[in-house]
């Protein structure tokens, strides 16, 4: 508007039949701009209102961190978002080599008091297929249904060998202390009696 | 055979080439029967059957919504699609999973495009579990994809990701190496 202002007293100094015109479709120009800077930020706003609402998964925590086929496993998740209404979680166990999927778990995630998204599961594999869980959230909230997964949420099951077998020889050693022992003195004492034997003859 | 003159001999040998021409003839009839048939609902809620698809050589994928590398498998599926015609290869994704509607796909769909802006515009079907029962391997694991010949014959079957072509150079060396679509196809198309 300053600008028009400007040019009017131009154009009166040098008396220019044309300076009316001109002043107008500065105006115009001028609210032109205005109202298309107003509308990108209304649509700015509006955008930004509408990813607001939208839920977002901050943060997933599984107990046990690596848990083990056909074990219980805890799925918190610090979820943000207005208006949710009901959280389903889906549980697929996988095979992280091949990526073939076996066993699904559908489960609605409960609000506990520290104002996460709480679920529990019990893995179900039990021929040794999977090695890994995959999640997928479908979250709804003001009605819609946002579908949340990521290939970066993935959990590996515990099913290292060499964990069995060292609990098994925990096992074996907590139930019979000292039996491998046991033979190797029955075996001396055998061939002890043996040789006294053959000595005396 | 000393009593038979030229032109009986050409005659004999004319019919004997005939012969052996016919019976390839109807041998290749008889190889032209469908081998493997099932039925399905498609989105629009009607019966396919594979057998409509003979001739050409068709993917059948089993998948459900809930499974990652299913996801995984739309993108790989969508290339295949892309480089062979309409009448060489046909896709169709079956799903598995009888808690998942044909709203559910149409759903997945339609994220697929809007996120990843991938269209799947192969066809796509609900299966009320006694494909999945007859075809599933005895690991039971998705997604299964099996490639028929253009006679309905069983050419590959793999579960798990199969790729079309090419391996991501971050494939880890630990894991199984994968499959390739590609080549199995080819196979059938340019033997």
């Amino acid at each position: 508007m300053n600008y028009c202002i400007n040019k009017n007293i131009y154009n009166q100094k040098y008396d220019n039949v044309l300076s009316n015109i001109v002043c107008k479709k500065e105006v115009i120009s001028d609210m032109k701009i205005r109202y298309t800077i107003l509308i990108i930020l209304m649509l700015c706003i509006f955008t930004v209102n509408i990813t607001a609402a939208e839920p977002t998964i901050n943060n997933i925590i599984i107990i046990p961190e690596n848990p083990k086929p056909e074990s219980s496993v805890t799925i918190i998740a610090d979820i943000s978002g207005e208006n949710i209404s009901e959280i389903i979680l889906s549980v697929s166990e996988c095979d992280a080599g091949t990526g073939a999927c076996f066993e699904n778990h559908h489960v609605t995630m409960t609000l506990n008091q520290q104002g996460t998204y709480q679920a529990e599961i019990t893995l179900r594999d039990s021929r040794g297929r999977t090695d890994s869980l995959e999640y997928q959230f479908t979250i709804t909230a003001d009605g819609e249904e946002y579908i949340r997964s990521e290939e970066s949420w993935k959990t590996y099951l515990d099913i290292s060998p060499s964990n069995e077998n060292n609990q098994g020889d925990e096992d074996k050693t907590n139930d019979t202390p000292g039996f491998e022992l046991l033979i190797v003195i029955t075996a001396l004492f055998v061939s002890l009696i043996l040789l006294k034997k053959r000595d005396r003859r | 055979v000393r009593y038979i003159n030229n032109s009986n001999r050409i005659t004999l040998i004319f019919i004997i080439i005939i012969f052996i021409l016919l019976t390839g003839c109807i041998q290749e009839t008889n190889n032209s029967a469908y081998a493997n048939n099932f039925s399905f609902t498609d989105l629009k809620g009607d019966t396919i059957e594979l057998q409509e698809y003979k001739g050409k050589v068709v993917i059948v994928d089993f998948w459900a919504a809930w499974c990652g590398p299913c996801q995984y498998q739309m993108i790989e599926l969508k290339m295949t699609y892309e480089n062979y015609s309409r009448e060489q290869l046909e896709i169709i994704s079956l799903n598995i999973d009888e808690r998942e509607s044909i709203d559910t796909i149409i759903d997945f769909i339609n994220a697929f495009d809007q996120y990843l802006n991938v269209n799947l515009d192969w066809i796509f079907g609900n299966d009320d579990g006694t494909v999945w029962e007859k075809y599933k391997l005895e690991t039971e694991g998705i997604p299964t994809i099996y490639i028929f010949d253009q006679n309905g014959n069983v050419h590959f079957v793999h579960e798990g990701i199969a790729f079309y072509d090419t391996i991501p150079e971050d494939w880890p060396p630990h894991q199984a190496p994968p499959e390739r679509l590609k080549p199995k196809i080819d196979e059938l198309l340019y033997k």
